[in-house]
Order: structure tokens, then sequence, then C-alpha cells
């Protein structure tokens, strides 16, 4: 108990944080363009898990996990257009709307994870990303065994968090995203496709939700379970708004989830008498905290949640 | 949320009353036929006869009255917690924390049933009852709270007290309620007088169904007949407008909230009390999000409610039977639950366009 705050103790913890944010990141980073358009979408959860599994497919049926990764987004995109469909051009409530999709993609992996592989109590293992070295950054002492050891998927989510940010701010895509969700009417007027440009971030938010689902199945495991994503997609939601709608924000919020948990794992694995439920409870219990206000009133784009009406 | 243009009370048209009311009654029914439809291609898929396999589905449920009671059965705690998120969304809140609110009800009903399981079974089941009501009531109370005061999304928040619910029901079966012998992570049966009557002899059918259905009149006289009610539904409908005319927002969210929590904890009850008789973890799994489909299948209205989580009962049933009959995962009603929802939500946004087809359709005529 005394020495596991040691030096190797702190890099493990790290390094795990790192990996265990990733797949909320992704999932916020989508968030977030949808929610900067004006779309609320808590079919995150469900994307997610449908790109947990359509990874799994992917890399089983081909044997390449980039292939799995690629399905996944497919696929991700697939349950977004569909939510787009519903959301957008429908106007089905939005909250209402994402509920209908979460249970759609519970019953979907279940059902075509037995119909594929049968009904079996072992998991069909695949082949997934395995940690790539990066040549001289990897070899500085502490930081690179953190940061550059990871999976190829990590350096991607990574990456998008300064691209997003290049896109929100510096190109008219992004200037017409934030106008859309800010006042969607004033949009209109300036001849900004308001339902275009929330269908293109709902899809967005898709594939990227697909990806950090095919991440939990194919980068920190090489299979799929049931419910394997178990509330990721909330978290990511309550990211995106612990984040205030900024991707600099997402990834601040995704690492202080992704944190939580490896402390969480590291405490159990410590042996703490803490029962270990209520070390799990722990993500759970902080997402609550983050939004309720510590910080500070949030501003959520004007007009989130609301469809629009010519 | 769905702004309902009600063309049907419109006096002037009088012949055209009937269409309207039928097109009510349609939608839903359309979107039943039309999720099989799409359920029969994902069978065609896994080369099952679909007739077949239909055939398991709705009349596998009333071979023996065994099966045809356990509809009711599965339908019981579905109405409860259906109730419980058209309570909330009625006053303009989604409590999606329903599973979560079960469970905290289920835990007071095992802790009571433990341990005053030896009184009269009046007695015991009265007091369960009321801590699984007391139970869910925080546990909806919380998010309300935090809703009220702090402006915390109750959607985020509920969604992770149920997760909570589930680690803590973990921990309660592990440790201290662990059963005597120890040997499964249980906890040891109730006592016997806390066990609810059966209705029907030989079958699983107990008197929670009872209590399920008057739960629902219950809601509708508060919620439609009552001035707390209307508050309630104002505040929801436009708050603005109700803060203006003296009423307090933030008070209406904390009730509401704690009173939709207790409805699903009373589900907690009736499935404890009812069925299993001890807890245990993962039990009565998906229920809470279930009674969301319910609610808005039933386009939130208590007699909805009802109507449509007897047909979410028999098609859970119908799938155990589908499954052994003919192999086909039961999952797959899942899929159909979920796509019978959108068609029906879907349905009712297009419908105001369809009567405004028909009513101009008779103006020419006219």
């Amino acid at each position: 108990m005394k020495d596991i705050f040691n030096i190797t103790f702190l890099i493990a913890l790290l390094s795990a944080s790192i990996r265990l944010s990733v797949p909320i990141l992704f999932a916020a980073l989508g968030g977030m363009y949808s929610e900067r358009s004006g779309v609320v979408n808590i079919g995150l959860e469900g994307m997610m898990l449908v790109g947990a599994f359509a990874g799994v497919v992917g890399s089983y049926f081909t044997g390449s996990y980039w292939i799995g990764a690629m399905v996944a987004v497919l696929s991700g995109m697939l349950m977004a257009a569909l939510f787009a469909l519903i959301t957008v051009k429908i106007k089905i409530n939005q909250i209402v709307s994402g509920v209908a999709i979460n249970l759609l993609a519970v019953g979907v992996t279940s059902f075509f994870y037995r119909a594929l592989f049968g009904i079996t109590t072992v998991p069909i293992t695949v082949n997934a990303f395995s940690p790539v070295s990066i040549p001289i950054l990897s070899d500085i002492p502490i930081i690179g065994e953190i940061l550059f050891k990871q999976t190829v998927l990590v350096y991607i989510a990574f990456l998008l968090v300064p691209i997003s940010h290049y896109i929100f701010y510096k190109t008219s895509l992004g200037l017409s995203i934030r106008t859309v969700g800010e006042h969607p009417m004033a949009a209109d007027t300036v001849g900004i496709p308001v339902s275009k440009v929330r269908i293109v971030c709902v899809l967005i938010s898709g594939a990227l939700a697909g990806l950090g689902g095919s991440f939990l199945s194919l980068g920190q495991f090489n299979m799929f379970v049931d419910n394997m994503v178990s509330g990721r997609g909330f978290i990511a939601v309550a990211a995106v708004i612990f984040g205030k709608w900024s991707p600099t924000g997402v990834l601040m919020a995704s690492l202080i989830f992704g944190v939580a948990d490896a402390l969480q794992i590291r405490i159990q694995m410590a042996g703490v008498s803490i029962p270990y439920q209520f070390l799990l409870m722990f993500p759970y219990l902080l997402t609550v905290v983050a939004v309720t206000g510590i910080v500070g009133r949030t501003t959520s784009p004007k007009a989130l949640g609301n469809p629009y009406e010519k | 949320m769905v702004k309902k243009i009600d063309l049907s009370k419109d006096k002037s048209h009088k012949n055209s009353f009937d269409i309207f009311q039928l097109l009510k009654i349609i939608v839903p029914i359309i979107a039943v036929f039309l999720a099989l439809l799409l359920g029969s291609i994902l069978l065609l898929f896994i080369d099952v006869n679909p007739l077949e396999a239909y055939k398991y589905l709705i009349f596998g449920n009333f071979t023996n009255k065994y099966n045809t009671a356990e509809i009711f059965v599965k339908s019981t705690p579905i109405i409860l917690t259906g109730l419980a998120f058209t309570f909330a969304f009625r006053t303009g809140l989604f409590n999606i924390g329903g599973e979560g609110q079960m469970f905290a009800g289920a835990m007071a009903a095992v802790f009571v049933g433990l341990k005053t399981g030896h009184l009269s079974p009046f007695l015991t089941i009265s007091l369960s009852l009321l801590g699984a009501i007391i139970a869910g009531a925080i546990w909806g109370l919380i998010p309300g709270f935090l809703k009220g005061i702090f402006g915390s999304s109750e959607i985020i928040v509920t969604i992770m007290f149920n997760y909570v619910a589930l680690y803590l029901i973990s921990y309660l079966v592990d440790k201290p309620l662990r059963e005597s012998i120890g040997f499964y992570p249980q906890t040891d049966l109730i006592g016997k007088n806390a066990y609810l009557p059966y209705v029907v002899p030989n079958t699983r059918l107990h008197i929670g169904f009872v209590i399920a259905v008057v739960f629902s009149i219950l809601v509708y006289i508060i919620l439609w007949k009552t001035p707390f009610g209307y508050r309630l539904r104002a505040v929801g409908y436009n708050p603005d407008g109700a803060e203006y005319s003296g009423m307090s927002i933030k008070k209406s969210i904390i009730i509401s909230m704690a009173i939709s929590g207790a409805l699903a904890g009373v589900a907690g009850f009736t499935e404890i009390n009812g069925i299993h008789h001890r807890l245990l973890d993962n039990f009565s799994k998906n229920v809470g999000f279930d009674g969301i489909a319910a609610a808005l299948l039933g386009s939130a209205n208590p007699a909805g409610v009802v109507v449509s989580s007897i047909l979410l009962g028999m098609l859970q049933t119908g799938s155990n039977s589908m499954q052994r009959g003919v192999g086909v995962p039961a999952n797959i009603v899942s899929i159909i639950q979920a796509m019978i929802i959108i068609l029906v939500l879907a349905g009712n946004m297009l419908r105001p366009k369809i009567e405004l087809y028909i009513r101009r359709k008779e103006k020419v005529i006219e």
C-alpha cells in the first residue's frame, strides 16, 4: 500500500488514463459537432455500442483490425443517419429519439452477435490493435512511456482535438456549424442550409462514436460483450457539457474521466479495503458532480434541442 | 414536446371527426405491423421462416394458462416504470432513471421484507411498499434537486444514478445482505408473509399487476383531476408562463421527480415481493427502459401506458417461446420494440400533415 505511489505506478496510471479516456474522447468530440449544430445526441451510447460490435465483426471476417475500425465508422454513421432522419427531418424530440436509438443498438448488436456467432458463452476473439511506439518520442523518459507507446487510434483521437479546433474556429464550415447551433434562422437568412449542416454534424458524431466504440472492442480488448459500452456514451455527453462545447474543454473532461477510471482500477488492484463496487461507481458519480456546475454556469448553444421550422 | 395540433376538436368539421380519431388509433397499429415486417427481413436474413417464427411470437403466449399469465407478470413492472417516465414527461422532465429508481425500491423492499417478514402479511407488505416508495422517491429526488437548484441535466444525472444503483445492489448482495449460506451473491428469501398473493392459481401472476393498474388510475387522477397536477403540467407545458402566474418551477421539478421516482420504486417492490422474493444481481434488467418504451408508445397517458406495457410484455414472453421453437435469438424483440417506438413517434409527427391533406381534399369537394 505504501509503495504503490512510486514512479512506475504513476507511469502505469497515466498511461492507462490516456487509454481509458480515448473512447470517451472520440464520442465526446462527435457529440460536440452534433450539439454545436443544435442537436442533442443521447444516442452516442448506442452508436458506440454498434461501433464496438461492427469493429469485431469487421476484424473477424477480414482478419484486419483496420477494416474493423472502418466498418465501425460506417455502422456508427448508419445509426446516425437514422437519428438525423428522425430528429432533423421528421423532427421527433431529440432526447426521445436518442433513447430509441440506444434501445435499437442494444437489440441490433445482441441479435446479430448471436445470429453470426451462435449462442455461445465464450466471447469470440479477433485481431486487435497493438501499441505502436513512435520512434525518438517514445524514448523520452516518463512522457514517452505515457504518451507515445499507445495504439494508433489513441494518436488519432488526440490529433482530432486540434483538427476540430481548426475546423470550428478557422473554417467557414465551422462558422456555419456554430451559426446553425446559435441562431438557425439567421443562418438560414444568409443562405446556410440548416438541415444539411445538422445532418452532416450528426453523421460526424456517429462516425466518431463508432470509432470510439471500436476502440473499446479492438483497442482495449479484442472481443465484443453485450452492453460493453456501459454508459461511456452518456459520460461523453456529459463531457461535452463539462468541456463547455469546445475541443480543448472536451479533451480535458475526457482526460479527467480517464484518470478517474484508471485510478479506480489501480486502487482495486492494490487491494485497498474499499468495496470494489464503490470504486466502480466513481466515474459515474464524478459525472454527476461534473454536470452540477463545478465548472461554473455553462452556456449551451442557444438552439440546442430545438428543431428548426422554416 | 410533440406539438399536438389537434384538428379533430374543431367543431366545424363534424363529419371528418371520425377519420381523425381513427388516424390516432391507426398510427400505432401500422407502426407495429411495419416493425414486424422489418423484423421478418431480419428473420429471412438468418434463414428462418418469418410466419413460423411469428406464430410462436404471438400464439406461443396463449398455449396454456401459465404462459398467458406471464404476459401480465412481465408487464407489471413495465407499467410502473412507464408511469414514472410519463409523470416526469408530463411535467417537462426526462426521467431516464426509472431503472435505477426501481433498483432503489427493490433494495428497500428486500430490506423490509427480510426484517419484518414475520409480521402479518398485510403489515409487512404495506411496509415493503412504503419502503420502496420512499427509496424510489429519494433516488428521483436527488436528480430533481440538482436540476432545480443547479440546473444540472436531469437526463445525465438520472442515467448515472442507474449505474450507481446497479453497483449498490451488487455490493449489498456481495457483502452486507449476502445469503446466510454465503454461496451465491444474493440475499436470503424474504419472509413468506411478505410474498405478494397470487391472483390466478398455478401461475406467477401476483397482485402486483392490480397494484400497477391502481397506480395508473392514481397518476391519471393526480395529473388531470387535481389543481396540484394541473400546476405540474402547466410548468411542463410552459415554464415561463407558469412562473409568471406564480408557480415555483424549482419546487415543481423536485416534487415531480420524487413522485416519478416513487412510481418506479414500486416496480422494484412488485418484482421483489411478487417474483424473485430476494435481491440478486442483474434482476429485471432493462425494465426501466422498457417503461420508457411503453410510455412513448402509449403517448404518455396512463391508459396508453397500461395497454402498451401489456403489448411489450406479450412480445417479450413470446420471444422466449420463439427462441425455443425456431431458435431465433430472443433479442430480436428489442429491435422490433425500438422500431415500433420510432415508427409511432414518426407517425405522430406526420399525422398533422396527413390531417391537413385530408382537410384540403374535403374543401375541394365542398
